[in-house]
């Protein structure tokens, strides 16, 4: 498996767990960095708390992530990231117990734990494997993101906040990934081949300057069918973004 | 769903939480306590007008420079205006103050050039004032602080320099002579008023030796040949003083030239005494013209001051002794007006005289053509030019060209012509101090014009 690349299918995922299994303990750090903002959230979730990998808090979402590394089995029937939230979150009610405090964190979460061992409706498993699939892409798109440095938290700056805009971006960047030399720039560089772009498109750079980030943001996207509910993000489909992920 | 506020969460942070939504864009919202949503949970995400503007340390900078240009700017506004100055006028009484004019004569600022001049500067405000009324308040304070006295002569000379390029430099220099008569007789002043007009080049000159300029054309004029007298002694003296040397000196080379003259031109002495009559007609005639060496179309320019000499063809002094007669571009100006018509009847006189001259009428024409068109008009002007448009065309315009040129080319060119203009120039304001006499007898030529009298008049020097 590439690293620098996202766990894209379930495929490269299960080969990173058995290397892992098998002791790959590069492979596992990988894994561990990969997958910090998803496990911080989590943690922060359980504890209905915002929590920084200061806190102890932190350090036993961890724990629980590497066990759940060791033990995931796809044959369970859930997904990797369902798996691992279910594991930190008993790792978690387990250390509050200890430090008695678990019962505010026991009451609600609990029960959606809980149906995790009964069994599922189908439209609950749907859900489940929707979100992980949502939680997987956005982390891939993170990853990427950032040998761009940009920053999830940038693009508000640099979304058009018209609608035709909006369009016009798209547009700009579904020309933009025609052009082969383009892409081949821009995922070298990594970063935005402006003049070239501007002569073989004929687009003004203007509207590409103001919009840098959330372009790249969109050209990756697009770049990358294998993140379906990013792209319905971007083709703007009516409804909702991972409503109907695929 | 038009509106389309929901989005995935795709960041969480302890202030904030970076949505995906549905309508293509990211939004980043604030974060409440309670809320901790995981990465790619669906979330309500609201546009957030709040904070608009989301302070951080970044923003430093920017906004640092932002409200440091707009109170710079807003100050500036009022400190001053620093509009283009277009013209600079030297005016020297005893004061010596210099106003700096933008193009529609409006002035700018006043600086004081010596003791005097600032003490008078500080108590006088005439930013943007229009330059009549500016000249009205300084002649007011001249009063008060007595420096020019009612029916007493005021010697006044100014300089009118122009900053830019531009075609408009007789009308500008006429326009401050006339403004400056009609002030001062609002005033009652008796005065001799000489008006020059010079080039900014002169006037660097000038700044270089640290003298005014009309100091300095002055002490260009005593210095000429001998060096009598350095800058340094120069800035020492008033204008008064100055012109006193330069009276001198025009009366030490009048005397040399005439011996020479005489000597060479035993056959010429009819031409001469006819030049110099001549001369002396258009002296008179000239007085107010300095050698402005405008072509015919100087319409004298405010009558009495044709001084609009350039000053640069007045270097030439030394030749100008037996011409200095045709110079004075004082006038009075209370007689100035008057004068003018007088004049006019005048100049033809004086035109026929000029017109014999044509050997030493080099110069005497030259000063003539020069003084003729700027002294049309005037009537004390001794535009006879006005007269002559043949001779003189020629002549003004080598004027002109010597005008425009530095003085060094000037002197290449036409050595004789230069010195003609020099001479008249500074005759025209010297002469009138120093040949009372000579100018007698074109005064008398213009009995109608009483105001001749002003060079005849209290002024020794005419």
């Amino acid at each position: 498996m590439d690293e620098g690349e996202g766990f894209m299918n379930e495929e490269q995922l299960s080969d990173s767990i058995a290397k892992i299994k098998q002791g790959d303990e590069r492979e596992r750090n990988y894994m561990i960095q990969y997958y910090q903002p998803y496990i911080l959230s989590v943690v922060g979730k359980v504890c209905r708390e915002y929590k920084t990998w200061n806190d102890d808090e932190a350090s036993i979402g961890l724990i629980a992530f590497n066990k759940a590394l060791d033990t995931f089995e796809e044959s369970q029937g859930r997904t990797f990231l369902n798996y691992a939230y279910l594991l930190i979150h008993r790792e978690l009610v387990d250390y509050f117990r200890k430090e008695n405090r678990y019962k505010k964190y026991v009451t609600n979460k609990e029960k959606a734990v809980d149906t995790t061992y009964d069994k599922k409706s189908i439209d609950q498993f749907q859900e489940e494997v929707r979100q992980s699939q949502m939680a997987e892409e956005i982390l891939a798109l993170n990853q990427e993101l950032s040998s761009f440095y940009i920053k999830f938290e940038e693009l508000e700056s640099y979304s058009p906040k018209h609608k035709r805009t909006r369009k016009k971006v798209l547009q700009m960047a579904k020309e933009f990934i025609t052009e082969r030399e383009l892409v081949e720039q821009l995922f070298y560089r990594k970063k935005f081949p402006m003049k070239d772009f501007a002569e073989i498109s004929g687009y003004r750079l203007k509207t590409v300057e103001k919009h840098r980030k959330y372009l790249i943001t969109i050209i990756i996207i697009l770049v990358h069918p294998d993140w379906p509910n990013l792209q319905s993000f971007v083709s703007g489909k009516v409804g909702s973004v991972g409503d109907h992920g695929k | 769903m038009e509106n389309k506020t929901n989005g995935v969460v795709i960041e969480v942070q302890e202030e904030k939480i970076v949505v995906m939504c549905d309508d293509g864009t990211f939004r980043n919202i604030v974060r409440a306590e309670n809320e901790m949503p995981i990465i790619g949970e669906r979330i309500y995400a609201p546009k957030q007008k709040a904070p608009i503007i989301q302070w951080n340390w970044k923003m430093i900078f920017p906004v640092a420079s932002v409200i440091a240009i707009c109170l710079i700017t807003f100050f500036g506004l009022f400190s001053s205006k620093a509009p283009q100055s277009t013209y600079l006028l030297a005016l020297d009484i005893n004061p010596s103050i210099e106003a700096e004019l933008d193009e529609d004569f409006q002035v700018i600022e006043l600086h004081g050039l010596n003791t005097d001049g600032e003490a008078l500067v500080e108590e006088m405000d005439v930013s943007n004032k229009p330059l009549d009324q500016a000249i009205d308040d300084l002649i007011d304070k001249l009063k008060e602080n007595g420096y020019v006295r009612e029916n007493e002569l005021a010697e006044i000379t100014t300089t009118l320099v122009k900053l830019t390029e531009s075609e408009q430099e007789v009308e500008s220099a006429l326009h401050v002579e006339e403004v400056l008569q009609q002030s001062l007789e609002s005033h009652q002043v008796n005065s001799e008023v000489e008006v020059y007009q010079e080039n900014k080049a002169y006037y660097d000159e000038a700044k270089q030796s640290e003298l005014s300029v009309n100091a300095y054309r002055l002490y260009q004029e005593v210095s000429q040949d001998d060096h009598s007298i350095d800058v340094e002694e120069a800035k020492g003296k008033s204008m008064q003083e100055l012109r006193e040397m330069v009276k001198e000196k025009q009366a030490e080379k009048a005397e040399e030239s005439k011996a020479a003259g005489q000597e060479k031109k035993n056959a010429d002495k009819s031409g001469e005494n006819q030049n110099k009559q001549g001369q002396q007609n258009q002296d008179k005639s000239n007085q107010g013209n300095s050698n402005t060496g405008k072509p015919e179309d100087l319409p004298s320019q405010s009558q009495g001051n044709n001084s609009l000499n350039q000053n640069a063809e007045d270097k030439g002094k030394p030749n100008h002794q037996p011409e200095q007669q045709n110079r004075h571009s004082k006038e009075n100006n209370q007689a100035g007006q008057e004068q003018k018509s007088s004049e006019k009847g005048n100049q033809p006189q004086n035109n026929p005289k000029v017109d014999k001259d044509p050997k030493s009428d080099d110069k005497k024409s030259n000063q003539n053509n020069k003084a003729n068109n700027s002294n049309e008009e005037k009537s004390q002007s001794s535009n006879v030019s006005s007269g002559k448009p043949e001779k003189r065309k020629p002549k003004s315009q080598k004027q002109e060209s010597n005008k425009q040129h530095t003085k060094s080319e000037q002197k290449e060119e036409n050595e004789s012509e230069e010195e003609q203009d020099k001479s008249e120039s500074r005759k025209s304001s010297r002469e009138q101090e120093d040949e009372p006499e000579s100018n007698k007898p074109l005064e008398s030529k213009t009995p109608e014009v009483p105001d001749k009298a002003e060079n005849n008049r209290p002024l020794p020097k005419e």
